[in-house]
């Protein structure tokens, strides 16, 4: 061997160098063009965002430097300057107590600047009201759209990858992320799906088989099973009613249940042992009365402000039975009882006690049961055979049929269907899609099992949620509702925890809808009462109680709401007794008196007025009060008492509230603001004239003022309605000061 | 045949592979194969180490947030005279929470860090003094934040304050400027 | 050329490049011996042993792939924290916004799973080849602990990336500890050392009896320090013993 040589590798070896060399270079090549390409995606829409950003801002300034303002000049120059200045690099929003590291915004870019507000994402700004109270730096964004804030490209910073539980929410659904912060909605500005979502929950009757946020003290939504027997005049009608209770009333809260009709057999055969024994002996035997009569009862007693009677137009709300087929449906004795006190058969209706006579009482009675579709009656027209009464008890409580529907004396039954927080809890893997064809989305599993559940019935999976009637926009507020409904574990400074007054006020709406109070009266000026639209005469239509509070003391309003005693003589519709518990009450004031503007709510004081006492007024002050009282004849409209004869010359009608009342019954303040002016405060169109002022705030009199202060006060303690002046009265005695004798 | 045992440091005689022609065809081959061969693992372990060494500098850091937007212009118009110092008014709404003052002078809006030079307690802002004094050790320091009186060596810091395109002014309390540095970098905003 | 050559006699390079390259016996031979890669290898080696064919270096390349690991497991090191609130996304920010931060995970990932194939063909290797035999029986012996500490070091760092796969793998893994027998707190016997789920091995492996923080740490550091350790100590053993006991398996 030469020593001019080299030590060298085997040609095998020195060819395997070459190959192994090859793959390295190539392999560093892929890969530093993976990589490249990452970093390319966001780079480039920072390069973009860079370009049309100096672009715009170029000509602001131009606009500016033709406008001649030199500061504004100046500032665009700045913000051009730092935007040449910024090196393209990846943004991000870090939140210690949230564990959010946003990267959103390193494509994101133009979130917070106003010059991108017509562009496409990902270049668009963020609408700026929400961002008020939840400033990006504060709050991030996956916080509230969800998806991966540390991804960077498309796919995987919106979260659209295999195994990452929350991808980027569709903007529809945004707002059901409001629930893992907020835990009252209601009223939230921004939060309307959600919280229109969480009243249709409540007013569905969902609750009855899912548990959820929303009050706990709501009642069962339905009727109670026991007395089915005594009430219900035909199998066939209950038969008829669960195979499709829309058929039979097209907007009942019923839902259909999906049942073969031999089950339907078995449940109404169960339903039918469901004995009252309470109310078999209760239940008066009574004869009925004339149906025609009872039509005008039906009116002038107000049913009609809840309920219709006609098949195709719905009631006040959908949980007010519709009557189109009382006739078919129901026996005899048992809608006169409950006519006459509804309470007496079921003491957790909502229906109230009505103030009728014995004869009003039939007469309704009678007409109710000439309601029914000949269609309906002919359907009925069969026997429906004896069921297997064990099958329908089972079938009943695997149904959920007790979720809305009571049993006396039996223990509550655990809600059959899945609570609401539970859904949010779940991962995809988690959701059963069986075998439908629903996209694999949280949202998509959720809509679709709104509205009809039935397609994810399995073998294996039975699924007995019944179908519900609801439109499109239900299906996305109740889905808004339901998405992430349970407060997500943040620190507490994330969290807004319900206050009082949002419950209160939550309830307080429930309630007026909840006891129908709009079927009757004016809750919030512009609405219109139900009842106004069957009424003939606009006098003839219950008071309005817009602003009440600041009209009425509390505590009386507290009672007359406990046992309301006839004050207008001249409507036939009465304030009829509601069920309404302690509470109840007291917070259905609070709730009237949060209705009122804001400015008029901090004047008002709830609960209590302060009373005045008569011993700080002089004498002279309340006699004057009373001259005036006398002299302006008061008392001609206003009657000594109810009971009492028609003054001569007046038709009832023209008579209004004994003014006996107003000391316990009225505020001070308001007696005043009403003299000043009555339309302003009893409402356009009231009886009432203007005695002190013009409508157009001029003085009729003199001295105004001191004759309202003087008049109203005499009203807070007047002991009984004075007569009016007499003529030898007018003539005043005027007492001359002896200053010798001082 | 050169000995075995020859001194391993000696020099090579000459290079090899070269005929009177020049580079013979295989030696030509063998060359090339070892410069490409050599020439992609050096490109490897150069690039490896620069990559490397981005590799240690993160492309991005994550700190708490830092930014608080203390409204606009309008919030700080007073129509006070200036004091001796120029100064017109000292907001101290921020001083619990975030801890500066915001000070407007004649022509200018600007951020206090409200810690005090000496041993960094938190200084008070006394209106009818018109300075900030500091509870501790009695640090007194002038509306603008010059000190004159205790144990303070230097006159206060600031914080970055800044406009955003919405003409927020906004303070990041995690930048904090000696007053030196202050009027050079005019980490202030300037108001007409 | 002058430059050249004053470099190349200068005293740090000819400290560093002992000898040169010329053709000679002494030369290849110094080639190794002044390497400490090829050092590995005995001065001399009999041609047979080279063969690829002959043991397919199995056992090299499990130690390339440790090599690996080593390497990217320390650049991982530098942005991953074993805490609960933080591993998780610390492996999510290594994939997303660390500079080649998916590719060295990759590598380790991928280089973990090679090393256990590995060492089992290797260990398939030595047993066909019959490589176990004395006086190689303690080799084989530091052979079966290395293949031990590696299939830890496999189960160690499947907890790191803190997702569900790892949770529910080391659940199901330290409840084994939990079965042993006497040592467990729901193995047989376990009543006749008075020992509950408060003294067992499960609770010694996780610190804790349910997989949370104290047991990513514990698997962090035994991951990181205390089972890298033992494989490098035990790896210089088996090496010292392949010389020790006649070179690279052949025929002795």
């Amino acid at each position: 061997m030469k020593p001019s040589h080299k030590i060298k590798a085997k040609p095998g070896i020195r060819a395997l160098f070459v190959v192994f060399t090859l793959m390295l270079g190539i392999t560093l090549f892929l890969v530093g063009a993976g990589e490249n390409e990452k970093q390319n995606q966001w780079q480039n829409y920072q390069i973009t965002y860079k370009a049309l950003s100096q672009s715009r801002l170029t000509e602001k300034r131009h606009d500016a430097e033709q406008a001649g303002n030199a500061d504004a000049v100046d500032q665009y120059t700045r913000m051009l300057t730092d935007m040449s200045e910024s090196p393209e690099k990846m943004q991000v929003v870090f939140l210690p107590g949230s564990q959010s590291r946003d990267l959103c915004m390193t494509c994101h870019m133009a979130m917070e600047n106003p010059l991108f507000s017509a562009d496409a994402h990902p270049l668009k700004n963020h609408p700026k009201e929400i961002l008020l109270n939840h400033p990006i730096s504060n709050y991030g964004c996956t916080l509230c759209h969800h998806g991966q804030g540390v991804g960077l490209t498309v796919e995987k910073a919106h979260g659209f990858e295999e195994n990452w539980e929350s991808p980027r929410l569709p903007l529809a659904y945004t707002q059901a992320t409001c629930f893992e912060c907020h835990d009252n909605v209601y009223g939230l500005k921004g939060a309307e799906k959600g919280a229109a979502g969480k009243a249709l929950f409540v007013e569905k009757g969902c609750y009855g088989c899912h548990d959820a946020r929303v009050r706990p003290d709501l009642p069962k939504f339905s009727t109670p099973f026991n007395g089915i027997p005594q009430k219900i005049a035909e199998k066939a009608w209950l038969r008829e009613w669960i195979i499709d209770p829309k058929k039979i009333r097209p907007a009942t809260l019923m839902p259909t249940f999906r049942l073969t009709d031999a089950q339907r057999i078995d449940l109404v055969s169960y339903l039918f042992t469901m004995n009252d024994s309470e109310l078999k002996d209760h239940l008066s035997k009574n004869t009925m009365g004339a149906a025609q009569k009872g039509k005008e009862v039906f009116i002038q007693k107000a049913c009609v402000a809840c309920h219709s009677e006609k098949a195709d137009s719905p009631g006040q709300s959908r949980r007010v039975p519709l009557l189109s087929d009382a006739g078919l449906k129901l026996k005899d004795d048992w809608l006169i009882t409950w006519i006459t006190d509804p309470l007496s058969v079921n003491p957790d209706t909502w229906m109230p006690k009505l103030d009728l006579t014995d004869d009003d009482a039939r007469n309704l009675a009678a007409y109710l049961k000439t309601l029914g579709s000949d269609p309906l009656k002919t359907s009925l027209a069969v026997t429906v055979p004896d069921g297997d009464n064990g099958a329908g008890k089972s079938l009943a409580q695997s149904l959920g049929c007790m979720g809305c529907h009571s049993i006396k004396g039996s223990v509550e039954p655990a809600k059959v269907g899945v609570s609401v927080s539970d859904v949010a809890d779940k991962r995809m893997e988690e959701l059963p899609f069986g075998e439908s064809d629903v996209p694999h989305t949280k949202w998509d599993w959720l809509s679709n099992k709104i509205t009809k559940p039935e397609i994810y019935k399995t073998k294996d999976m039975p699924m007995a949620m019944p179908n519900f009637d609801l439109t499109t926009q239900d299906v996305e507020h109740l889905t808004v509702f339901y998405l992430f409904n349970r407060l997500k574990n943040l620190p507490e400074t994330y969290l807004v925890r319900e206050a009082n007054e949002e419950a209160m006020e939550e309830k307080g709406e429930w309630m007026l809808a909840h006891f129908n109070c709009r079927g009757c009266h004016t809750v919030v000026s512009g609405e219109i009462p139900r009842i106004d639209t069957f009424l003939a005469k606009k006098s003839l239509v219950p008071p309005r109680i817009v602003d009440e509070t600041e009209k009425v003391q509390p505590v009386w309003l507290y009672n007359y709401l406990n046992r309301p005693f006839p004050m207008r003589p001249w409507l036939s519709i009465r304030m009829p007794t509601f069920n309404i518990s302690y509470d109840d009450k007291t917070l259905m004031i609070d709730y009237m008196h949060s209705l009122m503007p804001g400015d008029k709510k901090t004047k008002v004081a709830i609960p209590f007025e302060t009373a005045l006492v008569k011993t700080d007024y002089d004498k002279e002050t309340l006699d004057m009060g009373e001259y005036r009282f006398r002299s302006d004849k008061c008392m001609q409209c206003h009657p000594v008492s109810f009971s009492g004869e028609l003054p001569e010359g007046k038709k009832l009608e023209d008579l209004s509230i004994d003014l006996m009342l107003a000391k316990s019954r009225l505020r001070f303040d308001w007696i005043r603001n009403f003299l000043r002016n009555p339309d302003q405060y009893a409402g356009a169109g009231t009886k009432m004239p203007f005695v002190f002022y013009t409508p157009d705030k001029a003085a009729r009199i003199p001295d105004p003022e001191d004759w309202i202060m003087r008049t109203s006060l005499f009203m807070m303690f007047m002991d009984k309605v004075p007569e009016p002046l007499k003529a030898e009265d007018t003539t005043r005695k005027v007492e001359v000061f002896d200053f010798d004798s001082y | 045949m050169s000995s075995p045992f020859n001194h391993s440091h000696a020099i090579p005689e000459h290079s090899t592979g070269h005929t009177d022609e020049g580079l013979s065809r295989r030696a030509f081959l063998d060359k090339s194969i070892s410069v490409f061969g050599w020439g992609v693992v050096a490109t490897t372990l150069g690039v490896g180490l620069f990559e490397n060494l981005r590799f240690l500098y993160p492309s991005v850091v994550f700190h708490p947030p830092s930014k608080y937007i203390i409204g606009g212009i309008h919030d700080f118009v007073s129509d006070e005279k200036p004091d001796q110092y120029g100064v017109i008014s000292v907001d101290t709404r921020f001083k619990k929470d975030h801890r500066f003052f915001v000070v407007r002078d004649k022509e200018r809006i600007f951020a206090l860090y409200a810690r005090c030079t000496h041993l960094g307690c938190t200084v008070n802002w006394f209106e009818d003094l018109n300075i900030f004094k500091c509870p501790c050790h009695g640090s007194e320091f002038r509306s603008n934040g010059h000190e004159f009186a205790g144990p303070a060596p230097r006159p206060l810091d600031r914080h970055h304050i800044s406009m955003d395109s919405e003409k927020r002014i906004i303070v990041d309390t995690a930048l904090v400027y000696s007053q030196k540095e202050f009027e050079k970098q005019k980490i202030y905003i300037r108001v007409a | 050329m002058m430059i050249v050559n004053r470099i190349t006699q200068s005293r740090v390079w000819t400290s560093i490049f002992r000898h040169n390259l010329d053709d000679k016996p002494r030369n290849k031979g110094l080639a190794v011996t002044s390497n400490v890669f090829l050092h590995i290898h005995p001065v001399t080696t009999r041609a047979s042993a080279m063969k690829v064919r002959f043991t397919f270096c199995m056992g090299g390349l499990t130690f390339l792939m440790f090599i690996v690991e080593v390497v990217t497991g320390i650049l991982l090191m530098f942005y991953y924290r074993p805490v609960p609130e933080y591993a998780y996304t610390d492996m999510k920010l290594i994939e997303h916004t660390v500079h080649y931060g998916m590719f060295l995970r990759n590598m380790h990932r991928w280089a973990a799973h090679a090393m256990v194939i590995l060492v089992m063909l290797h260990m398939l290797r030595v047993f066909l080849t019959g490589s176990y035999k004395p006086p190689r029986e303690f080799n084989w012996v530091v052979g079966v602990l290395l293949l031990t500490l590696t299939l830890l070091l496999s189960f160690t760092g499947y907890l790191l990336p803190w997702d569900q796969i790892a949770f529910w793998a080391i659940t199901v893994g330290s409840k084994m500890a939990a079965a042993t027998p006497f040592l467990g707190s729901e193995g047989p016997f376990h009543e006749l050392l008075k020992i509950n789920e408060y003294n067992d091995m499960q609770y010694l492996l996780l610190g804790d009896n349910r997989v949370w923080g104290n047991a990513l740490l514990r698997f962090y550091v035994l991951h990181c320090v205390l089972l890298p350790v033992m494989c490098t100590v035990f790896i210089a053993i088996h090496f010292w013993r392949i010389r020790k006991d006649g070179g690279i398996s052949r025929p002795l």
